[in-house]
């Protein structure tokens, strides 16, 4: 039998909704915001919607460092703090390295210390806004603070928002690093030797361009089986079909996918994919049972909002995460220039999950953690 | 059947049969045959490094027990007797009887993490080896009992004088010792996938308690075809690239202590050292370390023997990969070399009547008479006529007449150019032929005329630069090819022309696929490089025979580079280390030592640069930094 999602019901909000949402929530509240201080001409759009609600709003930004950024991209997250600076009374910034000096992945790791050092006692509630943090440091950072929440130290309430526009997707191109590798604190249980080693199903995203990223973390995983996630509702509706031919060498000779293993998942809805996740997960449970069980790793190699799903799914039932770090990026066109403190971007779809907190009975479903 | 040419080396590696199928132990004679000879491969660490695709984790493989423990229940098969000859060789059997327990222990994941937690270097490094001992021993017991054998019949042998500490390891039994393990393990893990690291004095036992195997276990004792045999265990840390280089470094000391009876070798990539020993700048190992540790490089130093035992390396491999295609493996087709034709298709006579004419010119340029061309042409013919390695065509001779002839102009004083004398103006120093002249003259056929330069197997090895997944992407091609032809009726054979062209265009959609970090900068030094190579080459008099397809750096400006410039060291650090540059270090020409940075084969081909080594152009560190501006 299926189980129920510690998120299945999580309030989510988008688009228009969001600004009502906010509005009425956050007005007086003291917020804190852990966002990405980086080039992402989306990083200032939530923290815009929570200062015209009226919320005191204070900032802890991460700055995430790679190794040779470009000139263009420096002005821009530049442009962004100085619009941070004028929408938060409060403002910190740490530096995080993502690559340690001999190219190891350390980010994600060092953001956690970051923020776990941070004393959230004095607020009502912490958002954190993923829109301009790579997957490496917001998963760990959301995941850090949704166990603190469940050992009920701290923060009250804790949100999640991100800023989705496939447009500014498309204009950002990013170089994965040669490492693949899991998601740091998502490592799941496989790290540990059983008598039986469990049966290991991959549900990577699908994205286009991101072929070999895709296929490194293929050979690092090393599957039994894979179920790759297609967007399936999306803004185009051919984008299913178009990454299926993209993809068809893996998913017809080296993965040997058979067709009924093809999942889609609605692209503007987190919880779709959450849900598409666990309902997989839960049935292979039955079938793998007697022969060392099943381990379902996901990689969010797609859309930040498909990711957010992913995370949800892998902290509940602490799944595995694999995925490659990149290395750098690059904007296709110059940063266009950060809107003012009046305007708020209209075209990006703000979505906001109430993740932890006072909108839930207490007897949700528990955190899994394995080891 | 899909191609198992274009199949990832990692899609054979999980079972172990298929992996039997397609591994060649060439490979394992070439580099591990030796040491295993002089005692030195399982006594003491051994460091075995290479670039990626060279077959470390392959050659890990297959010493772990799980594939010998297959080869020997198979050991009937014939294409499975040269393997287990070849391990017979490197000491991992005996009469078709185990001797080692291979465990491959990759590093890639956890270990590299505990050198960012804030506890005190010791601490770090004990958390590092501990893990690394819990898990080998896992390994090395659970292939054991997946091979079929009870744990609890397995006895762990202690070195003289550690019988005490066996208590600290589980004790004797197998399945004592594996449960031991694996606490350790768990508790371990538990620290390493904290999300925020757990303070230090909170560690407790994970980090207090004495265990080490290592320093305990000489051999491992089991029940074998109703017989007790002794195995010695071996530990194969592969991707040591992952740890950081001074928990790298701290691995290597504490591996290298004598008291430990276990082998153990460390795999890794050459861009897991530091920049200066990956830019080959290391000087000569010292005595002391040659004697606690083993040194293999899965590239040899030499060149030539390194491109000989490749080509009998590949040849081996190739052919087993043919064998698993059955159209190919009905026919009786099962040496991949004999699918290439060596024949090149003579040019049109008219293409021919082209070239003369341009011969003509040429020669009336440099002022030659007709009895000195002819004199030149027939050196030509007289050495074509000579050689094995090169067949006689009329537009070869042609071509090299062409390169005497301007050779010809160089060395002759052009201001006695006197047009009203009769007599002949002889050159200031004879004109010879050569190798490098024909190389030079097929250079030229190759851009002017289109003809086959990259043709047979040898050159399809030479163009792979000794990396055997490179190898296996350009034969794929081929093979496909000559599937296509079977499958039409027609012969596998290829002609010289497809050839060619197939190993160019698989060779520009290599260098189009590269993804590795700071690929742009190396794409845009080896574009300017390849430009200029190909300007050289294309020179009239081919000063450089084939002409170059290197760049040549100061040796001693090359060696400050790691300090002096770190960002560039690190782009040719990548560069090196997915083989678009081939380092050759202490090079000695017009006595000054250079380092070679070599085109790798698949941008030497697709930019139609000559496979012979050796031909450079003079450059210094600023044309470096300048060639890696991405524009």
């Amino acid at each position: 039998m299926r189980e129920e999602g510690r998120y299945s019901e999580c309030v989510m909000h988008r688009s228009d909704d969001v600004s009502l949402f906010f509005a009425s929530y956050f007005q007086g509240r003291n917020v804190l915001v852990v966002g990405g201080a980086g080039f992402d001409p989306r990083a200032c759009n939530a923290v815009q919607h929570l200062h015209r609600s009226g919320a005191q709003v204070q900032l802890h930004l991460i700055r995430e460092h790679r190794p040779g950024p470009k000139d263009a991209l420096t002005a821009a997250a530049e442009k962004n703090l100085e619009l941070f600076q004028e929408l938060a009374s409060t403002f910190q910034v740490t530096d995080v390295e993502i690559f340690g000096n001999d190219g190891a992945i350390v980010g994600g790791r060092r953001a956690a210390r970051a923020v776990s050092e941070l004393d959230l006692r004095s607020y009502d509630d912490v958002i954190v806004d993923i829109s301009a943090l790579s997957i490496g440091t917001s998963f760990p950072i959301v995941r850090l603070l949704v166990e603190e929440f469940a050992r009920n130290v701290q923060p009250k309430n804790l949100h999640i928002t991100v800023t989705h526009d496939p447009g500014i997707d498309a204009r950002i191109t990013r170089t994965a690093g040669d490492r693949p590798g899991w998601v740091h604190g998502f490592s799941g249980a496989l790290g540990v030797d059983r008598d039986q080693n469990p049966a290991r199903l991959w549900m990577p995203q699908l994205a286009s361009g991101a072929q070999q990223e895709i296929r490194r973390i293929y050979d690092f995983v090393q599957p039994d089986d894979t179920c790759p996630i297609l967007p399936f509702p999306a803004r185009d509706p051919r984008l299913a079909d178009d990454l299926a031919l993209e993809y068809r060498e893996e998913l017809l000779s080296a993965w040997e996918v058979d067709v009924r293993n093809i999942v889609y998942a609605d692209e503007d809805d987190p919880l779709d994919v959450y849900r598409t996740i666990l309902r997989i997960d839960d049935l292979r449970k039955p079938v793998f049972e007697g022969s060392g069980g099943s381990a379902t790793i996901v990689s969010p190699t797609s859309s930040k909002l498909t990711a957010l799903g992913a995370l949800m799914a892998s902290m509940e039932r602490d799944l595995p995460v694999a995925y490659l770090e990149a290395e750098n990026y690059e904007l296709e066109v110059p940063a266009a220039t950060p809107p003012t403190t009046s305007q708020i971007a209209t075209s990006p779809n703000l979505v906001h999950l109430w993740l932890e907190g006072e909108a839930y009975a207490s007897g949700r479903p528990a955190l899994r953690r394995e080891v | 059947m899909a191609n198992p040419f274009e199949k990832r080396a990692t899609e054979y590696l999980a079972d172990s049969e298929s992996f039997l199928a397609v591994v060649t132990p060439e490979p394992l004679m070439t580099f591990f045959k030796q040491p295993a000879t002089d005692g030195t491969l399982y006594d003491r660490l051994a460091i075995v490094t290479g670039t990626p695709g060279s077959g470390k984790t392959t050659l890990a493989r297959l010493f772990e027990y799980d594939t010998v423990r297959s080869l020997l229940r198979n050991r009937n098969v014939r294409t499975y007797r040269s393997l287990a000859d070849a391990l017979t060789q490197c000491g991992v059997l005996e009469d078709l009887t185990p001797k080692v327990l291979g465990a491959r222990v990759p590093l890639e994941s956890e270990y590299r993490d505990f050198w960012e937690f804030p506890y005190p270097e010791e601490t770090r490094i004990s958390l590092t080896t501990r893990l690394l001992e819990a898990r080998s021993v896992i390994r090395w017991l659970r292939q054991l009992n997946e091979s079929g054998v009870v744990l609890n019949e397995v006895e762990i042998v202690p070195r003289a004088g550690a019988e005490a500490a066996l208590e600290q390891i589980g004790g004797r039994d197998g399945q004592a010792v594996l449960n031991r393990a694996r606490d350790v393990e768990r508790a371990l893990y538990k620290i390493v996938r904290a999300l925020v690291p757990p303070p230090l004095d909170s560690l407790g036992d994970p980090v207090s308690e004495a265990y080490h195997p290592f320093d305990v276990v000489e051999t491992i004792s089991l029940p074998w075809e109703g017989q007790r045999i002794n195995v010695a265990p071996l530990a194969i840390f592969d991707d040591a690239h992952s740890l950081h280089p001074v928990q790298y470094e701290r691995l290597e000391r504490w591996l290298t202590q004598r008291e430990m009876r276990v082998g153990r070798w460390i795999l890794t990539r050459l861009d897991a050292l530091n920049p200066a020993r990956v830019l080959g700048q290391e000087g000569e190992p010292d005595v002391q370390k040659l004697r606690v540790t083993t040194e293999i490089r899965m590239q040899l130093t030499e060149r030539r023997a390194t491109r000989t035992a490749f080509r009998k390396m590949a040849k081996d491999m190739s052919n087993r990969y043919l064998g698993q295609i059955e159209p190919f493996s009905r026919r009786g087709l099962t040496d991949f070399s004999d699918l290439l034709a060596t024949e090149i298709t003579a040019l049109t006579e008219k293409r021919l009547g082209e070239l003369a004419g341009r011969v003509g010119v040429v020669q009336r340029r440099v002022g030659a008479s007709d009895s000195q061309r002819r004199e030149l042409q027939a050196k030509v013919e007289g050495y074509l006529d000579r050689s094995s390695a090169n067949t006689s065509d009329p537009a070869l001779i042609l071509a090299a007449t062409a390169i005497a002839l301007e050779r010809f102009g160089k060395r002759t004083p052009q201001l006695a150019l006197d047009v009203f004398s009769d007599e002949d103006l002889e050159p200031n120093k004879p004109i010879t032929i050569d190798s490098s002249v024909i190389d030079g003259a097929r250079i030229h056929l190759l851009h002017e005329w289109d003809v086959p330069y990259y043709v047979g197997f040898d050159a399809l090895c030479d163009a792979s630069s000794e990396n055997a997944e490179q190898f296996l992407h350009l034969a794929g091609r081929l093979v496909t090819q000559a599937e296509t032809q079977l499958v039409r009726g027609k012969r596998a054979l290829l002609s010289a022309h497809d050839q060619n062209r197939l190993i160019r265009q698989r060779s520009t959609e290599i260098i189009n696929s590269w993804d590795f970090p700071h690929h742009r900068e190396v794409r845009a030094l080896t574009e300017l490089m390849a430009k200029q190579c190909v300007e050289r080459s294309l020179e009239g008099n081919a000063s450089l025979g084939g002409g170059p397809n290197a760049w040549g750096i100061p040796q001693e400006q090359f060696e400050a580079l790691p300090d002096k410039n770190p960002g560039l060291a690190r782009i040719l650090q990548f560069a090196v280390a997915y083989n678009a540059l081939v380092l050759k270090t202490e090079h000695s020409t017009k006595n000054r030592l250079w380092c070679l940075l070599e085109l790798g084969g698949p941008v030497a081909v697709a930019n139609g640069l000559t496979l012979r080594r050796g031909g450079f152009l003079e450059r210094d560190v600023r044309n470096l930094i300048a060639g890696v501006e991405v524009v």
